[in-house]
């Protein structure tokens, strides 16, 4: 493909407007062609700081321009599939942020309607692209480690998202931990058979008036025997914390990333570091890479590194460590394709 | 929207060059890349074709393009003040690669013709805008260590270029490397150097004979409130690019450096624990490059002095050059005494 890849960026709130902006700056190849929001304040913002592409209310319009060739979903969760599909149907490639949707009938449905209109299909799931965790799948594949035996997976927010969103969310398995599953699957490299998972109402029980979770540990039985243990809660008073730690047969990784710098302060009887408060902060290199690895495959027509395959599958362990958590057994993944 | 956006020659596009031109074509919403000059034209239409941009191999269209607000000079070290002389001429808003120039006289010469036309000047000097170092900085002016009383730094990296062009128009390792950190002993401290001491030795690569440079080297410095620091500089760490610094005050210390790329930590069967390291100067400071030319386009756009300024890559000069002659003397050199060497 000759020329810059014209790109739009549907939605622009915190993620939509990094992604204009990393489109209009950071991705050699690429074009902001505009951005769409409902509200027309929040589009101009985004496209005034990108300092590139038009601003408009309706995706539509920019559904309908000859200029954009890709699309990055950005809007809330309910939106994406119906966005998904408009814009398969248009000859878009899609970049959508995660979740496809909330039910496994509604991401099937959208990934099949991508699929049969031959457009290139990437689910956001942003950690495969971090540096740290691509050193570490680089690793575990060259068998650095061995065989891998046990996967643990710490996601913890500093503090829960508004109530508002919340509500719509799908609930912390589908919302959070979904990262946390899909990070697991493409680490380990081979299908989740069981999961277990129990939660609690800790943080707030306003979230629990709405009939969700604010903290829960999942376990996944992967083919072959590995497990892995995947921890997340809403709210974490010291800052943005996502960790991993990997137990292999012949070693072990651990990916950190605590400190935002290197500046430790030393005062008597203390040594202090500062903490990444942030996962725009702590993703900032993953959300561009995973950017400029989207331009590249609709550029070369490779398939993206995570697919709407990987989207779904994770989507049916979050139904799955829901369904767990409520009722109080392990779930047996193949059982699981509804939800 | 023009109006707010800087319109900016590349001048050089070596490796650093070519990142500045590459920041400010991609990656700087304040400022529009619109030519890039170097002396080689091939090199300068490889760079100019990939950015999309016009390319020339004479800097001297930069000078006289009226579409032209800005510079960013990053050629070799004996060029720069030639030609912050020339974009002041024109004037231009400069940013220039640090140092400023190779000696005091040129410096001078440089920083008058900046005054004298009154455009802005940035030296890139970019550890100012490192994260890490802006918060060393904070935590430093914060109150959290006291008063300060000694600085200790090291620059150590692998290897030396493979240029000979370059090694002998860079200035050696102390106007070179050692520079920066005389940069941050300054900036941390909030202090001048006032006398240098400085030992160094030829370990490994053996053509720095020839050229009357060193491969390490240990620079004790003596500040005008009495503080007391030392630099070390190396091109022999060959396990990566390794820099720290340290502040100790009255009541405690701040520590930054980060010879870890990835926070990726591997535990294998032979007992020991691994991490990555640091490959170069591109990877451990690519926020800071972009950082300090976008301060740069800010500054020049909102017409207020850019940081750190020409006196301040004058002051660490005249730093470099006294240890430099320390160097040879064998002996302290007060940083005053440099300002009668041409």
């Amino acid at each position: 493909m000759a020329g810059p890849v014209g790109i739009a960026v549907l939605g622009t709130g915190r993620i939509g407007h990094l992604h204009a902006l990393n489109a209009a700056r950071a991705v050699p190849g690429a074009h902001l062609v505009g951005v769409a929001d409902v509200d027309p304040v929040a589009a101009g913002r985004t496209s005034e700081a990108a300092r590139s592409g038009r601003a408009v209310v309706d995706y539509r319009e920019l559904l309908a321009d000859p200029q954009v060739q890709a699309v990055v979903i950005c809007t809330p969760t309910e939106s994406h599939a119906r966005i998904m599909r408009e814009a398969a149907d248009a000859g878009k490639h899609i970049l959508c942020e995660k979740p496809v949707a909330l039910t496994l009938e509604e991401t099937r449905a959208a990934i099949d309607a991508v699929a049969a209109q031959g457009v290139l299909l990437a689910i956001g799931f942003n950690r495969r692209y971090d540096p740290a965790y691509v050193a570490a799948k680089r690793a575990i594949d060259a068998g650095e480690i061995g065989d891998p035996w046990i996967v643990k997976l710490v996601g913890r927010d500093p503090r829960p998202a508004p109530l508002s969103y919340l509500a719509g969310s799908g609930g912390l398995f589908k919302d959070q931990a979904i990262h946390e599953f899909d990070l697991a699957c493409w680490l380990v490299g081979r299908p989740v058979e069981e999961v277990f998972a129990t939660g609690s109402v800790l943080v707030d029980p306003r979230i629990g008036d709405l009939g969700d979770v604010d903290t829960a540990l999942t376990t996944l039985r992967f083919q072959g025997g590995a497990l892995a243990l995947v921890d997340n809660c809403r709210q974490a008073v010291y800052g943005y914390d996502v960790r991993a730690e990997i137990h292999g047969s012949a070693g072990k990784l651990i990916v950190g990333h605590e400190a935002r710098t290197s500046v430790t302060l030393l005062r008597p009887d203390s040594a202090s570091h500062d903490h990444v408060d942030w996962f725009l902060d702590r993703f900032a290199d993953a959300f561009r890479e995973e950017l400029i690895d989207f331009v590249a495959c609709v550029r070369s027509g490779r398939q993206p590194r995570a697919g709407g395959e990987d989207g779904y599958r994770a989507l049916q362990i979050a139904v799955a460590a829901g369904r767990s958590h409520r009722e109080r057994r392990a779930i047996l993944l193949a059982e699981v394709t509804s939800g | 929207m023009a109006e707010h956006t800087l319109r900016v020659a590349a001048i050089g596009c070596g490796r650093l060059g070519a990142l500045h031109a590459e920041n400010l074509a991609l990656a700087i919403p304040e400022a529009t890349l619109v030519l890039v000059v170097d002396g080689d034209p091939a090199v300068a239409r490889a760079v100019g074709e990939r950015l999309g941009v016009r390319w020339d191999s004479d800097p001297g269209g930069a000078f006289g393009d009226p579409e032209i607000d800005a510079v960013v000079i990053s050629t070799a070290s004996d060029s720069h003040a030639s030609l912050i002389v020339a974009a002041a001429s024109a004037g231009k808003a400069t940013f220039c690669e640090k140092p400023i120039a190779l000696n005091l006289a040129d410096a001078d010469r440089a920083i008058a013709a900046v005054k004298r036309a009154g455009v802005p000047l940035q030296i890139g000097f970019m550890r100012r805008y490192d994260p890490a170092y802006t918060e060393a900085k904070q935590l430093i002016m914060s109150g959290q260590i006291g008063t300060a009383l000694t600085f200790r730094a090291a620059s150590l990296d692998g290897s030396i270029s493979t240029s000979r062009d370059f090694l002998e128009r860079c200035g050696g390792i102390m106007l070179d490397v050692a520079l920066h950190d005389f940069d941050l002993a300054r900036w941390l401290m909030d202090d001048e150097v006032v006398e240098v001491y400085a030992t160094g030795a030829v370990l490994v690569h053996q053509v720095l004979r020839d050229i009357g440079d060193v491969d390490n080297a240990a620079v004790t410095l003596r500040f005008s409130k009495g503080g007391i620091g030392i630099v070390q500089v190396s091109h022999t760490a060959v396990y990566g690019y390794d820099i720290a610094t340290e502040v100790i005050g009255t009541a405690g210390a701040v520590r930054a450096g980060e010879l870890r790329r990835t926070d990726l930590w591997h535990f294998s069967g032979d007992g020991r624990v691994r991490h990555d390291t640091m490959p170069s100067f591109l990877e451990r400071f690519a926020p800071a490059y972009r950082q300090e030319l976008a301060a740069f386009a800010i500054a020049v756009r909102n017409g207020n002095s850019p940081q750190p300024s020409g006196h301040d890559g004058r002051a660490a000069l005249a730093v470099a050059l006294a240890a430099r002659r320390s160097l040879g003397a064998g002996h302290p050199i007060r940083v005053e005494e440099t300002g009668s060497q041409a």
